[in-house]
């Protein structure tokens, strides 16, 4: 049982009443082989009935030898072994169940060996049977159905494979990916200048085999009480008489699974091949215990947890985030299950390994202990490691009923390390090596919260480096903890200072102020400014994950940043789903989503000379498919723009300023302090477009005013048709893309 | 006074007082920089036990240093702030052991710092205040090399394992000083004691704010690490020699078995063949000069009468204090001098004090120390 068991017992802590006064039903989860080879997945196969047989949860079924007298035959053909050897163990658990047919040396193993659960049968040495069966004969054999899966995994290759080269196996099949397996490896490993010698680890799609697996009732198992409060026991399912009933154990593993829950045995044994069947997202997001703690953020950056703590089903894609942060050591008990970009699972830290978790030199200071109640708040979790944690957990912790919610809990999270530890000169060039090398096909969003000082000539390096993504990924970068107030000739950070790409957007901290916000400072740190960084969002007192199952407060641009990525994916998501079918199922452009989060912001007059666009508008960028009116009569109307004028004016003494056209016009925001509508716009394409550069243009005194505007707007299962003059918008912001 | 003692005793012993010698002092190598931070009730950003939580970054600074200081007396007995640094190293500092003329911390690598403020209370008309930031600024230093500068990082894998092996007891000094923030090099000749020259440490103010920054170097996959940091637990001048330049300074503790001490008692008279310096040039992390590293002067004046030898071996500004050994690892000398510091044109090479007279002169003045008893981490 070990750290499983503990694990489970400190969740019971809190789980429960409820359980104890009901039966317990009995549960079902879903088994996946994680074997690569033909031989590893004959012997999990047959650790699996083993398991199974000794905790009195194996089904069975009568199957008939109708070929051949060979057991092993019998259940080849039944679709219930695969591998490319028999095991013993696996013939000595049938001859066990067939004791009419089939006899063998028993021999008891020693009471070491009894607590593994899968290296014997029953309480006996494997070994081989000795059959009596012929060809018709009706033996007993496992009753389960398997389906076969293909997963992607990172495999070790000799350095000169090539991905032109890859063949298919026999099994896989990649139309899950809705393209062959053999351009899905091409898409997924794209050649690479300068090869490492020796061998390099390369993606491919591997076929797994799933099934699954029920464990009767069991009023001793703790397990199964903590996945029943899950709602993931399925009662009266499964009748007992699905499951063998077994007479012929050894006394001393007899004596043992009496004394012991068989499902927690079972469970323990099976952990690395089980997952949930069904989903496990039963927790709104205000079933979070630290929710209350989160509400202000939700409401400053107006994101749907604020309102309805819940958020459509096309948001919940998952889009790949990777952190490009610190070097982080392992995963956390709020987080999804999350890997750093080369493949390594970072699991949550439990007490026994807590040695591994930080690799930090202390000096007279007590080493922590990861907290086994994911409950604790910890605000003196300041190492490098927690900055990690806390980028990632803000983007992607889970709606599970523990601490937090990340910004968007679909979010499919990777990390990369960020070596800030190396020379100055190398960090550069590491910097580059890792966003050309080391991140995978998947991710979309990268954030980005550190800054490195530029040096001799790599910026333009760095900048190609980054543009060479332009196509497939955002950069969201923070701005920094400088206090400086930049310009375009001053800025010198990386990577903040690269946003004049078209994939990179940069994000100022702002306070917490929700009606009039500044620039992010304390007594000691300041957010960095530029009129020509992007956006804001919000920089103090921030809750988030840190390390060691632990949450903290973060103030400062590094956790700024982030929200800003998981917008940015929760708009890809969005936007993948909602215009995909149009597109033929093309990515949405990383440009599209940084511009659709600069011109969704709010607006704020003071923040002028700060920042480029106001604070972060989350539910505003993802609002994508409908036009959104706010007129000053106070009406608000979301619909399809079917009218308007194809060009308005602006009294202005800038001449190019004085005619807008309406449909390159991405936002028309009116500023009461100065009674002007700001206008944000794409320029440089033709009508509609958006891959233009997007402009604001910060004075346009309307004077278009009684064109009319015809918006469609969806009433019920209908739609219905609202008028109003053009000089009655205060605000608009365009939907993504025109229909 | 000190060294207006000195001066006086050579006045007195004739035939030492003839010696000319340039102004020393130690390698300026950053700012002290007023900061004004005042922690107080009005500014806490939690509630106990932790007050307060913030960062000071200086880009592109190597380390920063913080002069804290406690303002009134409302805080709890076991108030403290915490450090924690860019290589995620952890300080504590209990407020209590803050002095009234404030307290230098440890050096911060990369410029960049984390703090918090721990309490039980909220205090009431008190404050921490972090004064001053002592931010490494210095761009370059003047390199003092024979041809082309071969300095090598101690882990560059050009550098022979037995050289090496003898540089953990070789620790970065940094401290404050006139207003600068200041570097040596110095090292270990006992547990607990450590050895630099007096132009570096030479009164109780340059001790406060010592710290010996040991394991300071790029590993050998070339990223920063960082051993612990000591420091200076007191100076008492008969453990400090103007005429052979050196000073050694009690350390807070030692730090640890595995910092092997050098041994200053062995007496080489002879730099013979040869050399090499094993130290921290221009606030560098631990570099090694032995390319072309030898003595070229034995017996030659420095401050006192045939104390120097001269040598080629590369230095520069910081490396003042660093051990010079021969081929076989043992000490011959202590660096002190490089030719580009001298701009009155007085001494024209690298000097080192020779290690006999420091033996005689150690094992004259200053007993040894018990080592047994010594903590170590």
């Amino acid at each position: 049982m070990q750290g499983f068991a503990r694990v489970v017992a400190l969740m019971l802590c809190c789980a429960g009443p409820l359980w104890a006064q009901g039966d317990a039903p009995a549960t079902e989860l879903e088994w996946r082989s994680a074997s690569q080879t033909d031989a590893e997945l004959a012997l999990e196969l047959s650790e699996l009935y083993a398991v199974l047989y000794n905790s009195g949860n194996l089904a069975v079924r009568k199957a008939s030898m109708t070929n051949s007298p060979f057991v092993e035959i019998l259940l080849r053909e039944e679709g219930v072994f695969m591998g490319s050897f028999f095991p013993e163990a696996l013939d000595a658990l049938l001859c066990d169940l067939n004791p009419g047919v089939c006899s063998r040396q028993r021999t008891a193993v020693s009471e070491k060996a009894l607590t593994d659960v899968r290296s014997h049968i029953g309480g006996f040495s494997p070994s081989r049977g000795r059959w009596t069966t012929r060809a018709g004969s009706t033996v007993l054999i496992p009753d389960y159905s398997f389906e076969s899966v293909t997963v992607l995994a990172r495999i070790e290759v000799p350095a000169d494979w090539r991905a032109a080269d890859y063949v298919a196996p026999p099994g896989v099949e990649c139309s899950a990916w809705k393209e062959s397996c053999e351009d899905l490896v091409k898409r997924f490993n794209p050649p690479t200048i300068k090869r490492p010698t020796g061998t390099i680890k390369v993606t491919v799609p591997q076929r797994r085999l799933s099934t699954t697996v029920a464990l009767k009732a069991d009023q001793k198992s703790n397990f199964s009480k903590v996945l029943s409060d899950l709602g993931m026991t399925q009662s009266g399912s499964v009748q007992e008489t699905d499951f063998v009933s077994v007479s012929a154990w050894s006394p001393a593993w007899d004596q043992m699974i009496t004394a012991q829950s068989p499902s927690d045995l079972a469970l323990d044994a099976m952990r690395e091949n089980l997952r949930p069947v069904g989903s496990v997202a039963k927790y709104t997001a205000t079933d979070e215990p630290f929710f209350p703690r989160q509400a202000d953020l939700f409401k400053l950056i107006n994101h749907p947890f604020a309102a309805s703590g819940d958020m459509p089903d096309e948001y919940k894609r998952p889009i790949g985030v990777v952190v490009i942060d610190s070097r982080l050591m392992s995963g956390h008990c709020d987080w999804p299950k999350v890997s750093t970009t080369d493949g390594t699972e970072l699991v949550p830290p439990v007490e026994e390994n807590a040695g591994d978790v930080l690799a930090a030199s202390s000096d007279g200071t007590t080493v922590e202990l990861p907290d086994p109640e994911c409950a604790r708040i910890d605000e003196l979790a300041l190492s490098d490691s927690d900055h990690a944690a806390s980028v990632g957990g803000l983007i992607a912790s889970q709606d599970n009923g523990k601490g937090m919610i990340g910004l968007n809990p679909s979010a499919q999270l990777q990390f990369l390390e960020f070596d800030k530890n190396a020379v100055a000169e190398t960090q550069i060039e590491n910097l580059m090596n890792q966003v050309q090398r080391d991140i995978p096909e998947g991710i979309r969003v990268a954030n980005m919260s550190f800054g490195i000082l530029q040096i001799w000539g790599n910026f333009d390096e760095v900048e190609a480096t980054l543009a060479a993504q332009g196509s497939r990924m955002l950069f969201v970068a923070a701005a920094g903890n400088e206090g400086q107030a930049m310009d375009d000739a001053s800025c010198r950070i990386l990577p903040a200072c690269l946003n004049g790409l078209d994939n990179v957007i940069t994000v100022v901290g702002l306070n917490a102020d929700l009606a009039d916000p500044r620039p992010w400072q304390t007594g000691t740190a300041a957010t960095n400014t530029n009129p020509e960084f992007d956006v804001g969002a919000i920089a103090e007192n921030v809750l988030s994950t840190v390390s060691k199952n632990r949450f903290a407060h973060r103030s400062g641009t590094s956790i700024a940043a982030p929200q800003v990525a998981a917008a940015a994916s929760l708009v890809f998501s969005a936007g993948e789903f909602i215009y995909r079918d149009a597109q033929g199922g093309a990515q949405l452009a990383p440009k599209i989503v940084k511009d659709r989060l600069i011109y969704t912001a709010d607006f704020f007059g003071e923040l002028s000379g700060d920042v480029r666009a106001g604070r972060l508008n989350i539910g505003r960028s993802m609002h994508l498919g409908d036009a959104q009116f706010e007129l000053f009569d106070g009406r608000r109307i979301v619909g399809q723009v079917k009218q308007a004028p194809a060009e308005f004016t602006c009294r202005t003494p800038q001449e190019d300023q004085q005619f807008q056209k309406w449909w390159n016009v991405r936002r028309l925001v009116y500023n009461d302090a100065r009674q002007r509508h700001i206008v944000f716009r794409h320029v440089g394409g033709g009508l509609g477009d958006r891959y233009g550069t997007l402009d604001r243009y910060p004075s346009c005194n309307v004077t278009t005013e009684s064109a009319v505007v015809r918006v469609q707007t969806d009433v019920g299962d209908g739609f219905e048709m609202v008028e109003f003059r053009f000089d009655q918008i205060k605000d608009y912001v365009s939907p993504l893309f025109d229909e | 006074m000190r060294r207006f003692l000195t001066l006086i005793a050579l006045a007195l012993a004739a035939p030492l007082a003839a010696q000319e010698a340039p102004v020393m002092e130690a390698y300026v190598d950053g700012e002290v920089r007023g900061s004004n931070i005042r922690v107080g009730p009005d500014s806490m950003t939690g509630a106990p036990p932790v007050l307060w939580t913030g960062e000071i970054s200086q880009p592109g600074a190597d380390y920063i240093r913080l002069l804290l200081r406690v303002e009134g007396d409302g805080f709890d007995a076991s108030a403290f702030v915490r450090l924690v640094s860019a290589l995620d190293q952890s300080f504590d500092i209990p407020l209590s052991a803050i002095p009234p003329e404030g307290y230098w911390t440890n050096l911060m690598p990369l410029g960049r710092v984390r703090l918090a403020l721990v309490a039980e209370t909220v205090p009431q008309g008190a404050a921490l205040i972090i004064e001053n930031l002592a931010v490494q600024s210095a761009k370059g230093s003047l390199y003092s090399t024979w041809g082309e500068n071969e300095i090598k990082p101690i882990n560059a894998q050009e550098v022979p394992q037995a050289i090496r092996a003898l540089s953990a007891p070789i620790a970065f000094l940094s401290f404050i000083e006139g207003g600068f923030a200041r570097t040596c090099t110095g090292f270990l000749i006992a547990p607990d004691l450590l050895a630099t020259n007096e132009h570096c440490i030479n009164s109780a103010e340059t001790c406060r704010s010592m710290t010996a920054v040991f394991g300071y170097e790029f590993d050998p996959q070339n990223r920063l690490v960082m051993g612990p940091q000591l420091r200076c637990a007191g100076y008492d001048e008969t453990f400090s020699t103007f005429d052979l330049d050196v000073s050694v300074v009690r350390l807070s503790r030692s730090p640890g078995p595995e910092y092997v001490p050098v041994d200053i008692t062995a007496g080489i008279s002879d730099p013979e063949g040869p050399l090499f310096i094993i130290q921290h040039p221009g606030s560098q992390p631990k570099q090694v000069s032995f390319i072309n590293c030898a003595a070229v002067q034995m017996n030659v004046d420095g401050r006192a009468p045939g104390s120097d030898f001269t040598h080629t071996c590369d230095t520069a500004g910081g490396s003042s204090g660093s051990p010079v050994f021969n081929a076989d690892g043992a000490l011959v000398g202590v660096h002190h001098f490089g030719f580009m510091d001298d701009t009155d044109g007085i001494w024209t090479e690298n000097r080192s004090t020779h290690a006999d007279q420091i033996t005689a002169w150690w094992t004259t003045c200053c007993p040894p120390q018990e080592d047994a008893a010594l903590p170590s981490e």
